[in-house]
């Protein structure tokens, strides 16, 4: 077996690790053998149960789907944008799903379907307002982070403005606006999974053509590449991936930077396995994350989006540092 | 084979091509050169459809580019652009990426495509480094990585972008000598330079352009014999008794 594919498997070992630990522990903790008890009572009479289908699962799965769709965002834009940078936090693509799922909490309250939806349009037009932002002014790495920084105040403070008008449109604004998983459902995830096994199925079918695209636009263009028209279908997925994680994990920050970044320095030379491994990655950092934010000041709480940001935030500045010694070395 | 007819371009309306006509031989190498923003750089990105001319033609075999699908374009024409990026994947992926216009949607790498792949890693020396990052090479390898990718393209027109900026004199000269060998095997290949030297003595035939005008066309005899690449250029070019050329400035000799 080869290295990459060893790292695919020590990865998902991790993975299911973490959905055991996820499952078990918490403010009550459950056994495996209550667990595997209250898998087969359907009727969920036990309080075992209960804690198992209306709590734990719906946050394990939760945590998976969000880590896993929010990294594949991040490696799309960041394949797209050709910037090391670009993650759906950092962009703004996030606050543009977040405007709109709570505009779409606030106004129709009784319709928890259209928040995906929602989210999923404000992703997408977050991420061409950033994209024809930056293509007007060059696409630099500069640029594309300022414009995300732009657009991540405008949304936020409308954002801020909607919660404190109509402070029921969310059950929770700091887990909203920080990220977290102790409010989703099993309703609002029926609804979020299919635009995310959209994202996910696009991104995969056409992974030779991504591949293509990280090479810069006029390399990709001499390859014989529709390059605008798959730009836009990347994006559109990108937006899918990260619209639907937000529509039930709120903002999330640094998950669609950190899991891409680490899926290139432990994966050599093997393009085929970057969205899984990735997707892997995402989903493992926010199960550990979510588990230690529930276990380590307990029976206090802390919201999943606290964690990352104190684990994602010093990753960002060392990219930077990175980043900026490997341009030198470029340039010499 | 190519072919630009009164080929006209413009950046934000202003007008940087002025109706450029030259007919590009098979089996030949050919350079355009010129000063800085004379155009040369955009009859390049005309000629592989990464901008639309505002007037004029291009054909490619006898058919106008504009027509002929991307992946079609991309089985006979490739180019490499003056910049690349050094992304973190081995040279051999890099080089695969190749056969990309040869390939049917879905489609797995045939046997064939893998011998032409490592035909075209071996012909630019990087067998030893095929399973290296491209992000991890030196700017001279990086530059064969690229042309190992236009190789494994198998195109019959060949375009690059200023390819020895940033190499060292051997890598130059070596660059030059493949690409000679290229056009033996009855390949074109057309390259944008600025090394005159270079241009003199190793092309069949030179496009010279300043302005956005093409002001001399033919071998590098013919043009040097016109005088324009010292008109262009000011400076004072000899050829010496062994053809080989020396540039002088204001009556001292810059480079031979």
């Amino acid at each position: 077996m080869n290295r990459n594919r060893a790292l695919l498997l020590a990865l998902l070992g991790v993975l299911l690790l973490a959905v055991l630990m996820n499952l078990c522990l918490g403010a009550s903790g459950l056994s495996p053998s209550e667990i595997l008890s209250a898998l087969g009572d359907t009727a969920r009479e036990s309080t075992a149960a209960r804690i198992f289908w209306y709590v734990r699962l719906p946050r394990t799965l939760a945590a998976i789907l969000a880590g896993a769709s929010l990294a594949a965002a991040g490696l799309l834009l960041q394949a797209v944008l050709r910037n090391p940078l670009a993650a759906p936090s950092v962009i703004g693509i996030n606050s543009g799903a977040g405007l709109c799922a709570l505009i779409c909490m606030a106004v129709f309250p009784g319709l928890s379907r259209l928040t995906s939806l929602a989210a999923f349009l404000g992703a997408c037009a977050a991420a061409f307002a950033v994209y024809l932002l930056a293509r007007l002014t060059g696409a630099s790495r500069a640029t594309i982070v300022l414009a995300g920084v732009a657009v991540n105040s405008i949304f936020g403070a409308c954002m801020d403005a909607i919660v404190t008008l109509i402070p029921e449109a969310v059950v929770s604004r700091s887990a909203f606006s920080i990220g977290g998983f102790s409010t989703t459902t099993m309703q609002q995830l029926r609804f979020a999974a299919p635009l995310c096994a959209l994202g996910f199925l696009t991104a995969l079918v056409f992974g030779r053509e991504l591949q293509l695209m990280a090479l810069g636009d006029d390399v990709a263009h001499s390859l014989g590449l529709r390059v605008e028209r798959f730009r836009a279908l990347f994006l559109v997925a990108a937006a899918m991936l990260a619209g639907a994680a937000v529509s039930f994990a709120g903002l999330l920050s640094f998950v669609g930077l950190v899991a891409p970044h680490m899926t290139r320095i432990l994966l050599k030379n093997d393009a085929q396995l970057q969205l899984p491994i990735a997707a892997a990655f995402g989903a493992a950092l926010c199960l550990i994350c979510d588990l230690i934010a529930r276990v380590a000041f307990a029976p206090f709480e802390l919201p999943v989006g606290i964690v990352l940001s104190i684990v994602g935030a010093p990753f960002f500045l060392y990219l930077l540092l990175i980043r900026k010694k490997r341009s030198r070395h470029d340039a010499t | 084979m190519l072919e630009f007819r009164e080929l006209r371009a413009a950046y934000d309306g202003v007008e940087t091509l002025h109706g450029v006509s030259a007919h590009l031989a098979p089996g030949k190498l050919t350079a355009i050169v010129g000063p800085n923003g004379c155009g040369k750089s955009t009859l390049m990105k005309c000629a592989v459809g990464l901008m639309k001319p505002s007037g004029g033609e291009i054909l490619l075999n006898g058919q106008p580019l504009s027509v002929i699908p991307e992946k079609e374009r991309a089985r006979h024409l490739s180019y490499m652009p003056q910049s690349r990026i050094a992304p973190d994947i081995s040279v051999r992926h890099l080089v695969i990426h190749g056969r990309y216009p040869h390939l049917k949607w879905g489609q797995s790498l045939r046997r064939e495509d893998r011998e032409i792949v490592q035909a075209a890693i071996e012909r630019v020396k990087l067998g030893a480094l095929a399973n290296r990052p491209v992000s991890r090479l030196s700017g001279g390898e990086r530059q064969r990585a690229y042309l190992a990718m236009m190789l494994a393209q198998q195109t019959a027109v060949m375009l690059l972008d200023e390819p020895t900026a940033y190499l060292d004199l051997s890598s130059q000269f070596a660059l030059m000598e493949l690409l000679r060998a290229l056009c033996r095997e009855g390949r074109s290949v057309i390259l944008v330079l600025h090394e005159l030297s270079l241009a003199l003595e190793y092309t069949d035939s030179l496009l010279l352009m300043e302005r956005g005008r093409l002001v001399a066309a033919g071998s590098p005899e013919e043009v040097y014999r016109s005088g324009q690449i010292q008109r262009v250029f000011s400076i004072d070019v000899r050829r010496t008794s062994d053809n080989k050329y020396l540039f002088y400035t204001e009556k001292q000799e810059v480079r031979t």
